[in-house]
């Protein structure tokens, strides 16, 4: 029991650890005007936090629809579609007066963010 | 601008909601290129709201950005190939421009001007976003508007006979829910009217004498 119950407290211990600041494999740049981190990888998950165009963006792990991103204190995913290797050319910097004497609230924002998260995209292709 | 607007009429739209995935992207990538229409970057919005039953919003040059009723294509019961039709006929007014003749001789006083050295006129923008409401929420587009929509949809789809059909009947519809159904009783201020479109199409026999 008590060999049993030692055990159970160095797992506690450690287990922080266990998630121990995941690995960095790249940067990235969010692309669309506004975005959102989100809790699971799922367009309809929870927003941990709004990000703007151009924020560089911690990838940890790539998968197809999604990356699991650092954005800040934040951990979480953000859609593949949605981040640029390069820095894009955000509609924020081409415009910045506009942007700032627009005085957008933050709710502004973050809807704006999760426009993109409803769009359905595509392209029709020369084949 | 035309995110702008999605943005500040939210709650009227009612685009922020979860929705299954049904396969619209490959649907109407796939119509597109069975028309020959190739390399055009799309949009949809769904909503889930009857106040918008459909349009193109303008966005940058060879993309578009339709917005899309989801109760209403789910009352009319519509296939995706008639959902591909209703966008394909709101590609035909997005390339035609007449959503932005009406707004630019508003849109002109503030587009492409700068305004170094003041602040931007906020009440300019809303002027601009009130244009956006008349359109899409009020006066829609006029009857000769809407007659060469039509045309254009009835000379394109007329090469294929069940295509042409599809569109003919999928306007039946509409026209029945119109008359029927008070909650898109104001469809045809927006896009008059199914009614006449069906005249248009397959004008009525003339009696002989």
């Amino acid at each position: 029991m008590e060999g049993f119950l030692k055990n159970v407290l160095l797992l506690l211990l450690f287990l922080p650890s266990l998630h121990a600041a995941d690995k960095v494999m790249m940067v990235k740049y969010l692309n669309t005007a506004w975005g959102h981190v989100h809790q699971n990888a799922s367009r309809y998950s929870t927003s941990l936090t709004t990000v703007s165009c151009g924020h560089p963006i911690k990838i940890y792990e790539v998968k197809s629809e999604w990356h699991k991103v650092g954005a800040g204190p934040y951990t979480g995913y953000v859609a593949s579609s949605q981040l640029s290797d390069k820095k894009p050319t955000c509609v924020q910097d081409k415009y910045p007066r506009f942007f700032d004497d627009l005085k957008l609230e933050i709710t502004q924002m973050y809807y704006w963010g999760k426009l993109y998260d409803h769009y359905i995209e595509g392209k029709s292709r020369l084949k | 601008m035309s995110e702008l607007w999605l943005v500040k009429n939210h709650q009227i739209l009612k685009w922020d909601f979860q929705k299954p995935d049904f396969g619209l992207e490959g649907a109407f990538s796939d119509f597109l290129e069975k028309q020959g229409l190739f390399e055009k970057k799309f949009r949809i919005l769904l909503l889930d709201s009857p106040n918008v039953t459909h349009f193109a919003l303008p966005t940058s040059k060879n993309s578009y950005l339709f917005i899309l009723s989801l109760p209403f294509i789910r009352t009319l019961d519509l296939s995706k190939l008639e959902i591909s039709l209703l966008l394909m006929e709101d590609m035909v007014r997005a390339d035609a421009e007449l959503f932005k003749s009406h707004v630019r001789p508003t849109a002109q006083s503030l587009l492409g001007t700068n305004y170094a050295g003041s602040k931007l006129d906020l009440k300019k923008v809303e002027l601009v976003l009130k244009k956006y409401d008349e359109m899409i929420l009020d006066k829609g587009f006029t009857f000769s508007q809407q007659f060469e929509v039509t045309k254009h949809m009835d000379k394109t789809l007329k090469n294929d006979q069940e295509l042409w059909g599809t569109y003919y009947r999928m306007i039946r519809k509409i026209d029945a829910l119109v008359k029927e159904n008070s909650l898109y009783r104001n469809l045809p201020r927006i896009y008059p009217s199914p009614e006449l479109q069906l005249n248009w199409l397959a004008p009525p026999k003339r009696k002989g004498p």
